[in-house]
């Protein structure tokens, strides 16, 4: 190969890996804001299922492109998707499995994500700041230690 | 000799009756073994999720801005680690140095995140021991801490084993196995971000 060729590839490869890693970041900032309103207002199954397949998309994207999977060997795609329909297989079947079982009575019950901004609501009428976009309740340091 | 990938092999030796680099197809199998072993650790989080009897819950310690932060830093590494792999299968070894040296920095930036959180929840009183919670947390967490450290090492013993010729456009393949393990780590920290910080809050 001449070298412009080899320079023009390299190029050209530089740009598509950096569409894929733009494309990664963005994915990633939707997911974050699933959390926030008016997101955080939705049904549970619409949130779920929009976590999963952006997930999945993510995923899909650095095993084709970054690990290269698209154009390499069938057996290399074989040998992954084994491994990864197993592990899959061993978290639907566990989950399947103790799903028999109920939490103990005394298990500690955290506030839903409606919950959490209803009270941050609720404050605010009462004169507290309120944000829509805060920090999901990280307390800080001081508050937790003391 | 090109392998089927098409990349450059300087030993023969290196490809099997398959027709790809031993090297290659043993690294696969390791991911696909990882593969499970996450799956274990994984499901063992989802199992113990709300069933812990002593606080702090993940609600009342999770910071989701920041480990988006550092899921992002990851994201990005994967990006460099990628370009590294170009550059040297185009023989820019300068570029090479400064893209693997990068990678192995976004890495170290993310087990610091790590550190961070982790003394922190130590404070809030999340502790190993202490609930379900804590438990499956810092194992499934801890582990792939442990992946991201080798990887880091890694990286930076590739980075230095460049300054004395051992990495060259004919020896590609050394960093694209490098690359499959830095890639499967970012894959699994997707999975773990979604199904143990993001998922805690809406079921």
């Amino acid at each position: 190969m001449h070298e412009e060729d080899k320079e023009v590839r390299g190029l050209s490869q530089v740009a598509k890996y950096t569409i894929t890693a733009i494309l990664l970041g963005v994915l990633t900032s939707i997911e974050v804001l699933v959390l926030y309103p008016p997101l955080a207002y939705a049904a549970d199954s619409v949130k779920i299922a929009l976590l999963a397949g952006l997930a999945f998309l993510k995923f899909v994207v650095v095993v084709a492109l970054f690990m290269h999977l698209w154009h390499d060997s069938p057996l290399f795609t074989g040998i992954f998707t084994l491994g990864m329909i197993i592990g899959a297989g061993t978290l639907v079947g566990l989950l399947a499995l103790f799903s028999y079982y109920p939490p103990p009575e005394n298990a500690v019950k955290p506030p839903s994500l409606q919950q959490i901004y209803e009270e941050r609501r609720k404050k605010h009428s009462e004169g507290a700041d309120y944000d829509d976009h805060a920090y999901l309740v990280p307390p800080p340091m001081s508050v937790v230690t003391s | 000799m090109a392998s089927q990938a098409g990349h450059l092999i300087e030993n023969p030796h290196e490809i099997g009756t398959t027709g790809l680099p031993h090297r290659k197809i043993l690294m696969w199998l390791f991911l696909a073994s990882d593969c499970m072993f996450f799956g274990a650790l994984i499901s063992t989080y989802l199992i113990y999720r709300g069933r812990s009897v002593a606080g702090p819950t993940p609600e009342e310690i999770f910071d989701i801005p920041l480990t988006s932060t550092s899921s992002f830093v990851l994201l990005m590494s994967s990006y460099l680690m990628v370009l590294a792999l170009a550059a040297i299968e185009r023989g820019d070894l300068g570029k090479f140095r400064l893209y693997c040296l990068g990678t192995a920095f976004f890495g170290s930036i993310f087990l610091g995140f790590q550190v961070y959180e982790f003394s922190h929840f130590y404070h809030a009183g999340l502790t190993l021991q202490g609930s379900l919670f804590g438990s499956s947390f810092f194992v499934l967490t801890g582990t792939h801490g442990c992946h991201v450290a080798i990887g880091v090492l890694w990286l930076l013993a590739l980075f230095f084993y460049s300054f004395t010729g051992g990495v060259t456009q004919k020896r590609a393949l050394d960093t694209e196995i490098a690359g499959l393990y830095w890639h499967f780590v970012d894959i699994v920290w997707i999975v773990i971000f979604v199904a143990v910080y993001l998922l805690e809050y809406i079921i």
